[in-house]
């Protein structure tokens, strides 16, 4: 550490650079003080728009009977990017439920949810997450371009940044899942 | 020479002026910052229909520094690539906390993760889609060589310390994972070209169609001519022509899993400065055919197999070589029991070289046959009512240099809450003997049969943090304890060879942060301490190799950089980065400042403008005597799709 010190203020450019540096310092910190307080935590379009797809969803999914509870529960499972977006559709009906939104911090806590929304951050684990999940009367939705893939039902994945959807029709039939056939027309991929 | 170099920082670096220029555009970014208002959408009342055509682009945080993996990752995602203006990978990868990235020439890398910075840094593996690109000839990568076309790569994972147990040889400090684009995502033609004084030319050409219901191919076609470094001397030689060509076709199966086919063929020819004056050019060129085949089945099982076979030739002065190697493997994952995920994977691969030798050095064998076999297996288990994950698992591979290698690691990863993830790992990996190190033969320096794995234990500890919604942290602390690091060694009739006399410890910390201070601003940190302390065994002649070596890394690194959206299709960045000195090889610490400019022009015509050290004329990055300085760049690139 010693000798690197040295051999820097040795250097004739070192003084200047320390100069620059504190400059460049100055001059963003001026930026920071400016505008802090004016920043705002605020979904970004594309979690406003996935949440609009989730509701848009259920109204072209028809859920087995016997699997629903008294309440039609949205679960999100791991680090989301929703912020307050998903809490929007709080409320709203779906058939004769009203819908719930529960951030699960435990996926034991999956087994009463009607989807499960799985995000990017949980990609890595993906796999055993589905393998936890109730195969019975949950709809997993994933952002990840291989979720549909790897056993997932539907997947909101950005192509061109728009977001689409894709379905895998066989996952859904295990789940006793009944898709129209007009979404599954939509899909980029079924 | 002082007084000249004296000359040119007084005229650049006057504070004032800086901070002046500087002053407006904060404020210019503010004022728009606060203006900016989010347009209102309606989640419960737009049709499906229409979400399908809602453009969603926007300044993405960082996913990955949420995701509870237990190792230092850092990933780089196609905005990331595209927002850095970088017309090569090395040149973005200067973004990644605790990366050492410098050019040694302008087509010359020297890239290295936790320390032994060098253009021959050999601690590292570096993959594209899979296929390994390191020279099992001195264990490196020539970075110059992989003119990887920027605007295909999906994204850049950087995992820092040992990767060996589930990625394997080499992967001691560190391991580039280099993923590019699905076809999917770059469906149609795009074009692009660029000039600029220090990247001279650049063409690239891309077009993505869909021959079948279920297929998606992409074919390109990248072409790229860079000038002249800085010397006082006058022009060095040390440009640069590169040419590469490439497929890659996905196709969905009907049971639902994935083929996917690449092949690519590139040629260059890269100017070197030579220590006696004038310059000559290395030749290198290459070819790949890489077949992957992914397979998930409802049970919670996934397979993964892959061939890839390559082919590489490199013409130098001092050596030619060619390499053919072919690779297989199989990875299957089980989601065993509710709570735990198991991986295991196959690896076998054959490395053929033909080194043709020079009066300068050769080697001896001229040719010859290496086989790898490897296994490995890894068990992730899940402890979810106390936010625990623990990972165990070890590589088993043998090498025809130094045997049988084992390679286990531990980790622990614990969601302390939902916004915080601490994490820690404990791992051995080893760098097997490059074929020089066995078998060089030269007048001064001969290889050693006996030189055997350098050896890596590392213990690791990391955090990462949501701290705000708005602001993400991302910490990371390293010991690295070394053995059997390569030493030079006399061996008698005044020879030199190599000998694993070497051992020590480095250490350190990486700082990753990233703060959205608005929706259309965000500012991000990467900063990183790096510390090497190295020493010899009793009767060692290398004492001095190993002071060299730990002067020899940049001790402190700091990258602050601004994206802001200025308004919808334009786009403004600007970086300072510093860079301490580099004491063994005589390069003083450096601070640079890049800015990049992108407008969208109209939907399928982009124009995309960067300034590279903009501040400073010409600076050293790394020593040597065919080490160049790095000049003021200015590069502008359109770009046309359709």
């Amino acid at each position: 550490m010693a000798t690197l010190d040295a051999a820097a203020l040795r250097n004739p450019s070192s003084r200047d650079i320390r100069r620059r540096f504190e400059a460049a310092v100055t001059s963003i910190a001026v930026m920071f003080v400016c505008c802090i307080g004016a920043a705002e935590a605020a979904p970004t379009l594309e979690y406003q728009v996935k949440a609009s797809y989730i509701y848009n969803l259920t109204q072209f999914i028809d859920w087995p009977q016997h699997t629903l509870g008294e309440e039609f529960l949205v679960c999100v499972y791991g680090a989301h990017r929703f912020h307050d977006a998903l809490d929007t559709l709080e409320g709203n009906r779906v058939g004769d439920r009203p819908l719930t939104v529960r951030y699960l911090r435990d996926m034991r806590l999956a087994d009463s949810c009607q989807i499960l929304f799985i995000p990017a951050s949980e990609a890595p684990r993906t796999l055993q997450i589905l393998r936890a999940a109730p195969v019975t009367g949950l709809l997993t939705i994933g952002e990840t371009r291989d979720f549909t893939d790897r056993g997932g039902i539907i997947g909101l994945v950005k192509i061109d940044d728009k977001v689409k959807f894709e379905i895998n029709e066989a996952a859904a039939e295990r789940a006793g899942l009944a898709i129209s056939a007009q979404l599954l027309r939509l899909a980029v991929k079924r | 020479m002082w007084d000249a170099n004296n000359a040119r920082h007084v005229r650049n670096s006057d504070p004032g002026r800086w901070l002046l220029s500087a002053l407006p555009l904060a404020l210019a970014l503010c004022s728009r910052g606060v203006a900016a208002e989010q347009a209102a959408f309606d989640i419960l009342g737009t049709p499906i229909e229409q979400l399908m055509d809602i453009t969603v682009t926007t300044a993405s945080r960082r996913e990955e520094t949420l995701s509870q993996v237990p190792a230092a990752v850092h990933v780089l995602t196609a905005e990331d690539i595209r927002r850095s203006r970088a017309t090569s990978v090395p040149e973005v990868l200067r973004l990644v906390p605790g990366v050492q990235v410098a050019k040694v020439d302008n087509n010359k890398w020297a890239v290295s993760i936790r320390g032994f910075h060098s253009q021959i840094a050999n601690k590292l593996l570096v993959l594209i889609d899979g296929r390994s690109i390191y020279d099992p000839l001195f264990s490196g990568v020539f970075w110059e060589a992989e003119e990887v076309a920027m605007k295909n790569i999906d994204r850049i994972e950087v995992i820092r310390g040992p990767g060996g147990t589930l990625w394997g040889a080499n992967a001691v400090n560190g391991v580039i994972n280099i993923i590019t684009k699905h076809p999917r995502d770059t469906q149609g033609t795009q074009i692009s070209v660029g000039a600029g004084n220090v990247d001279r030319a650049l063409v690239n050409a891309s077009h993505s169609w869909m021959p079948s219901e279920r297929a998606y191919a992409r074919v390109y076609v990248r072409g790229v001519e860079r000038g002249d470094g800085y010397h006082p001397d006058g022009d060095p030689g040390d440009d640069a022509q590169a040419g590469r060509t490439g497929f890659r076709v996905d196709m969905d199966l009907a049971d639902r899993s994935r083929l996917m086919f690449k092949g690519d063929a590139y040629n260059g020819s890269f100017g070197q400065l030579e220590a006696t004056g004038g310059s000559r050019d290395i030749n290198q060129k290459g070819q790949s055919l890489t077949a992957q085949w992914r397979s998930s089945q409802p049970a919670g099982t996934e397979t993964m197999a892959q061939i890839w076979y390559s082919r590489t030739e490199l013409k130098h002065f001092a050596l030619s070589e060619q390499r053919d190697t072919f690779d297989v493997e199989l990875q299957r994952t089980h989601a065993l029991a509710r709570n735990q995920t198991l991986v295991w994977g196959i690896d076998y691969r054959i490395s053929r070289d033909d080194i043709r030798d020079s009066a300068l050095v050769g080697v001896r064998p001229s040719r010859r046959q290496d086989d790898l076999y490897s296994l490995y297996i890894q068990d992730s288990i899940d402890f979810p009512d106390r936010g625990l994950q623990l990972t165990l698992g070890s590589k088993f591979e043998h090498n025809d240099y130094s045997g049988l290698e084992i390679q286990p690691n531990v980790r622990l990863a614990w969601l302390a809450n939902p916004r915080t993830t601490f994490w820690g790992a404990v791992s051995r990996a080893v760098r097997i003997p490059s074929r020089l190190e066995s078998d060089l033969t030269s007048a001064f320096l001969q290889g050693n049969r006996g030189f055997d794995s350098e050896v890596l234990v590392a213990y690791e500890a990391g955090w990462r943090k949501e701290v705000t919604k708005t602001l993400h942290v991302d910490v990371s602390a390293f010991y690295n304890d070394y053995e059997r690091l390569r030493s030079i060694e006399p061996s008698g009739f005044g020879n030199l060879t190599f000998g694993n006399e070497m051992y020590g410890h480095g250490s350190g910390i990486e700082l990753a942060g990233t703060w959205q201070v608005q929706t259309d601003w965000r500012l991000s940190l990467s900063a990183g301490l790096l510390n090497l302390n190295l020493k010899v065994e009793p009767g060692s002649a290398d004492a001095n190799g190993a002071a060299l070596l730990e002067d020899s890394d940049p001790q402190r690194q700091l990258v602050l950089r601004s994206l802001h959206d200025i308004r919808p299709g334009l786009e403004f960045e600007a970086t300072a980065r510093y860079v301490s000195a580099l004491p063994a090889l005589n390069v003083p610490e450096y601070l640079a400042f890049d800015i990049g400019l992108g407008w969208r022009i109209r939907e399928d015509l982009a124009l995309s403008i960067a300034g590279t050290n903009l501040f400073d004329g010409h600076h050293p990055e790394q020593g040597g005597t065919t080490a160049t300085e790095v000049r003021r760049g200015l590069f502008a690139e359109l770009q046309w799709r359709h």
